[in-house]
């Protein structure tokens, strides 16, 4: 019934008929642009060294090369045990580094029923549903995750009464959460002081 | 940032991962004689050949030059944008230039937004994202918001920008985002 009265309001309150349209859904970047940062330094430090070795060629800085004695200091050299520690935890690196590249983009909004692009942040989800949650009748305290698919609330409760929290919990998040275009599933775990029921 | 670098990073992070994933192999193949082919010694005299070589320093100091004007475009690609300020209007030709702030009427429709009830603050910029012009709207609503009337006021808003702006190019997106904690809702009794 809400969201009738809620979809009615919306006509009646929107002057133009077309509004804008709803833009691309938000996209994360997560941690690759840091890396890329990284990476781009990597590069400046190397060309910092070729041009410190190249001035060093044309005689305007005296100091030794570096390129050279990177090179001597690798020449001439056989497999040490500190090479296999070094190398399988670059590897492990590598791997990591490997998750990262292949992973799509990360996406950490839900979108809202409405008619130009309005997206709920996943953490503005789960203060949402404790809010929700701290409300409810025999809640004592609350701990929530919450992802695009799915919203995990544990709760404590009072004894004795941990199935008709859990319902009251159930319902009280799910009428909150019918705003949202496509409702996580909601998974609602109730401790009392005697444990799990 | 653009799509462009960050395809970019994405490439780099990927060879740098397979660079690291191949030395640490490599580590352990020749560390336990597993590889055969394997010289017991590295023999690097081909390099310090190609460095007695005449062209070597002009060579190195050309790659200097390249490696650092790479490496700054690449570091300076990572800046935030600034987002768009003036854009056209519809009507723009030849007799004059019809523009207008979009930047002060996104902000300017965060304002009307953070009016609307349990809205605690918005803020609103104009830019490119993936190909669109996009007024982006972000705003904080308070734990306890109804999501409905939130995504309505939004509407609104959003429906409202639209005809001051006049442009059907462009996208509208608002995110919401959920304070931490109600400003002294509990109600307290004294015992």
């Amino acid at each position: 019934m809400s969201h009738l009265t809620a979809d009615s309001e919306r006509d009646e309150t929107t002057d133009s008929p077309e509004g804008l349209q709803a833009a691309k859904a938000p996209i994360g970047t997560g941690i690759l642009p840091i890396l890329g940062l990284v990476w781009s330094l990597v590069l400046l430090a190397l060309g910092v060294v070729a041009l410190h070795d190249s001035l060093v060629y044309a005689g305007a800085v005296s100091d030794s090369l570096w390129l050279e004695d990177a090179v001597s200091w690798a020449d001439n050299r056989a497999a040490a045990d500190w090479m296999v520690v070094v190398g399988v935890l670059a590897a492990l690196v590598g791997l990591w580094l490997l998750l990262i590249a292949l992973r799509p983009r990360p996406r950490n909004e839900v979108a809202l029923r409405a008619r130009t692009g309005v997206f709920l942040t996943t953490t503005g989800l789960r203060r949402l549903v404790t809010s929700t949650c701290s409300d409810v009748d025999g809640v004592d305290t609350v701990s929530v995750s919450a992802s695009r698919t799915r919203v995990r609330v544990s709760a404590a409760a009072l004894s004795g009464q941990a199935d008709e929290t859990r319902g009251r919990i159930d319902e009280a998040v799910n009428t909150r959460l019918a705003a949202l275009e496509n409702p996580p599933a909601v998974r609602v775990q109730v401790k009392t002081s005697g444990g799990t029921v | 940032m653009s799509r462009t670098t960050y395809a970019i990073d994405r490439v780099a992070s990927f060879i740098v991962a397979l660079v690291l994933i191949a030395a640490g192999v490599f580590a352990v193949l020749w560390r336990f004689d597993l590889w055969g082919r394997l010289p017991e010694r590295t023999d690097l005299s081909a390099i310090f050949d190609v460095m007695a070589k005449g062209w070597w320093s002009w060579a190195l100091s050309l790659a200097g030059i390249l490696l650092v004007l790479l490496g700054l475009r690449w570091l300076f690609a990572h800046l935030p944008g600034r987002g768009v300020g003036e854009l056209n209007l519809p009507g723009t030709g030849r007799n004059g230039r019809l523009r207008f702030n979009a930047k002060a009427a996104a902000s300017a429709a965060a304002d009307v937004l953070a009016q609307a009830p349990s809205v605690r603050s918005a803020q609103g910029t104009v830019r490119r994202d993936r190909g669109q012009l996009v007024v982006d709207l972000r705003t904080t609503v308070e734990p306890d918001a109804d999501l409905e009337v939130v995504a309505a006021a939004a509407d609104k808003v959003v429906a409202d920008l639209a005809s001051v702006m006049d442009r059907h190019d462009i996208y509208g997106r608002v995110r919401v985002d959920v304070a931490s904690g109600t400003q002294s809702r509990i109600a307290r009794v004294n015992s």
